[in-house]
């Protein structure tokens, strides 16, 4: 069993631990890219409906901020359990900062790209996600 | 040359309902760039049907803005329409025929001969039978007396009389006198009932006299042009009651004589002298099955008139608005003596009418646009918007064009926007607070046809479920005009299509220049319009 966890570690020195960093806020980014898109063809799938509520948007922006936390939780929690168990235990805590670092990371990306998106496709529904308040 | 300027008068109940559907006919957008005088005759001035046309009309010419709205073109609510309400004055000491020619004033000498006289041309029943159900299929009183109150009315105006009637309909005989030789008159009445068979006749001599009246120097043009509908005998009613109804009431309308009725009227018309110099062009209409009028009433009693009788709509009342659309947009054929007939595609016991049996093959895709846009148009405000859901709207479709970026409509009032929901619940449909559906015009119209008409079935299907989920892309049978086609990957969705090409295709902006859309439901409409013309591809945009 120890055997079993031992093989299991592969960042072993401060220099892997950095390379890992770099590749964890790179795969953050990813992520947050990748579910914009998953927000993006969820809100596109989600019909007009029409009358004075105004249950579409709404739905689109749950959406939106349900992949939002999952971008963070998702990710931290992704480092923690499966990355984590590759990493030294002596340097797991320093990894516990770029865990942080990278799930901020996807959420800003993904934050920061969906508003630029709502913002160009204004007139169509990702425009949901953060609908100009001079409409409202 | 001066622009044409076009009057309507509808008269009596069939007048009134082809009224209607010219009303419906300008706001699908028929008649563009026209403003249109109608003056609406009714002995019966509490008529249901002409209770229920006027309202239409208010409520077009309030869509339209009032006295200062303006015509437009390439959009719904087009022409501009302009009404007066005439109503002869039955009441009172002027109930009866009896009454109102004083048969039993003077000496006893001059009331002998004035019964004696009378006694000539009418039954003592049809002298004292009250007049405020209008004539009751009695034409040789009903002429009589419709073209007196005409000649009375402008004696009245003449003398400073402020009658409210009077004065609606001196100003409609001052426009037809200030439109001169461009004046183009159509009269639309049944020849088989009662005030509209009265009254075709003797419209064009009356009002000729009474425009004299009010002023001795003034006279319609000899130019001007008048031309009417002949609508023969195109429905029934439950007459099982009628015997006994006589006995109370002396002169009831029997519907088993309206065969006789426009016969007569038919055998008149082409002998008549005065008719055939006054008339430029008639256009004879009719119906080879009878429409049952009493269906849906509860009354035993044949209903004579009064706000209970608001009959439904029927194909024949269309086909003298388009009636009158050939009169107003020809430029031939006004001094022809030929009789042209035409008729439609009759198949196993109905007719399978396309829209160029009733525009000619030339405008027939103006029609199938139009019409189609405007239905498509009913379905959003109804449907998908709720307006027919206890719901405005047309006020929620603005919210909707706003949550987009297209704020252009936000001040649009709330009113304005309910007068448009009404109008296409008027036009199409709407469903009741048990969520059963309500046929509006075009409805009643298609139920008259007893058969597919102009549109696909489920589009003017009385299924409740099927109407509230029928897909408006596919209103027309032709697959090159349907749009949101099921099958395909995120289609079958016509309400998506539109707000996608209202939002996004800017083309589907409304034009000032080509359209002359000023105010702001007449843009909201023109956008509406133009992104429905462009979805389903028949004209282009």
């Amino acid at each position: 069993m120890l055997m079993t966890i031992l093989n299991l570690i592969t960042i072993k020195t401060p220099a892997q631990l950095s390379s890992l960093s770099i590749q964890t806020y790179i795969l953050g980014a990813i992520l947050g890219v990748v579910l914009l898109l998953i927000a993006a063809i969820i809100a596109t799938m989600i019909d007009y409906i029409g009358g004075s509520s105004d249950e579409d948007s709404k739905k689109r922006r749950f959406w939106f901020w349900v992949l939002f936390s999952l971008s963070f939780i998702g990710f931290f929690l992704y480092n923690m359990f499966i990355v984590s168990k590759t990493i030294a235990p002596n340097l797991e805590s320093k990894f516990m900062i770029t865990n942080i670092i990278g799930s901020i990371i996807a959420t800003v990306v993904y934050l920061i790209l969906g508003i630029i998106l709502s913002k160009i496709f204004s007139k169509g529904k990702l425009g949901s996600w953060f609908p100009s308040k001079k409409n409202n | 040359m001066a622009a044409e300027k076009y009057f309507i008068i509808g008269i009596g109940g069939t007048g009134m309902r082809c009224i209607e559907a010219f009303t419906h006919l300008c706001a699908i957008g028929l008649f563009d760039n026209k403003e249109i005088d109608i003056l609406s005759i009714d002995t019966d001035t509490n008529n249901g049907n002409k209770g229920r046309s006027e309202q239409l009309i208010d409520r077009y010419i309030r869509i339209k803005g009032g006295a200062d709205g303006k015509p437009t073109a390439n959009s719904f609510f087009t022409a501009k329409l302009n009404i007066y309400k005439f109503a002869p004055e039955y009441s009172g000491n002027r109930l009866t025929y009896e009454l109102i020619s004083g048969l039993n004033s003077g000496s006893a000498d001059t009331k002998k001969e004035n019964k004696a006289l009378s006694d000539l041309f009418f039954d003592d029943d049809v002298q004292k039978f009250k007049l405020d159900h209008g004539y009751r299929a009695q034409t040789h009183l009903g002429s009589h007396l419709m073209y007196h109150c005409i000649v009375e009315a402008a004696k009245n105006v003449s003398k400073g009389g402020r009658r409210k009637e009077d004065l609606e309909l001196a100003s409609f005989l001052d426009k037809i006198y200030q439109a001169g030789e461009n004046a183009r008159v159509f009269i639309l009445g049944s020849i088989f009932g009662g005030t509209g068979a009265s009254a075709i006749p003797i419209i064009p001599k009356a009002l000729k006299d009474a425009v004299r009246i009010k002023d001795k120097n003034a006279e319609i043009h000899p130019k001007a042009k008048f031309a009417c509908s002949l609508l023969s005998e195109y429905f029934n009613f439950d007459v099982t009651g009628i015997a006994a109804q006589k006995k109370e009431e002396k002169i009831v309308a029997d519907c088993n004589n309206f065969s006789r009725n426009s016969q007569a009227a038919l055998m008149f018309y082409q002998a008549d002298a005065t008719v055939k110099a006054t008339y430029k062009l008639m256009y004879h209409i009719g119906w080879p099955k009878k429409a049952d009028f009493s269906q849906g009433t509860t009354s035993a009693k044949t209903i004579t008139g009064g706000g209970e009788q608001k009959n439904p709509c029927h194909i024949t009342e269309l086909f003298c608005a388009f009636a009158v659309y050939d009169f107003f947009n020809r430029v031939d054929g006004l001094d022809q003596h030929d009789i042209i007939f035409k008729s439609a595609n009759f198949q196993n016991n109905s007719f399978l009418f396309e829209f160029k049996d009733f525009l000619g093959a030339d405008n027939a895709k103006e029609l199938m646009n139009k019409m189609g846009s405007f239905l498509a148009f009913s379905h959003i405000i109804i449907n998908a918007e709720k307006g027919g859901f206890g719901q405005n709207g047309a006020a929620n479709l603005v919210k909707k064009f706003k949550e987009f970026n297209i704020p252009d409509y936000i001040n649009l009032d709330v009113n304005d926007a309910k007068d448009i929901d009404e109008f296409v619940k008027a036009f199409s449909f709407n469903y009741d607070t048990k969520g059963e559906i309500i046929p509006g015009w075009l409805y009643q119209i298609k139920q008259s046809v007893e058969g597919d008409f102009l549109f696909t079935t489920d589009a003017l299907s009385t299924n409740k479920k099927q109407l509230k989920e029928f897909n408006f892309g596919q209103l027309f049978r032709e697959e090159a005009y349907q749009f949101a086609k099921d099958g395909k990957i995120m289609s079958g969705k016509p309400y998506e299509e539109f707000r996608n090409t209202i939002q996004k295709d800017l083309t589907v902006k409304p034009s000032p220049d080509k359209q002359k859309v000023e105010r702001l439901n007449e843009r909201f409409l023109a956008h509406t319009y133009n992104t429905l013309t462009k979805l389903y591809k028949i004209v282009n945009l």
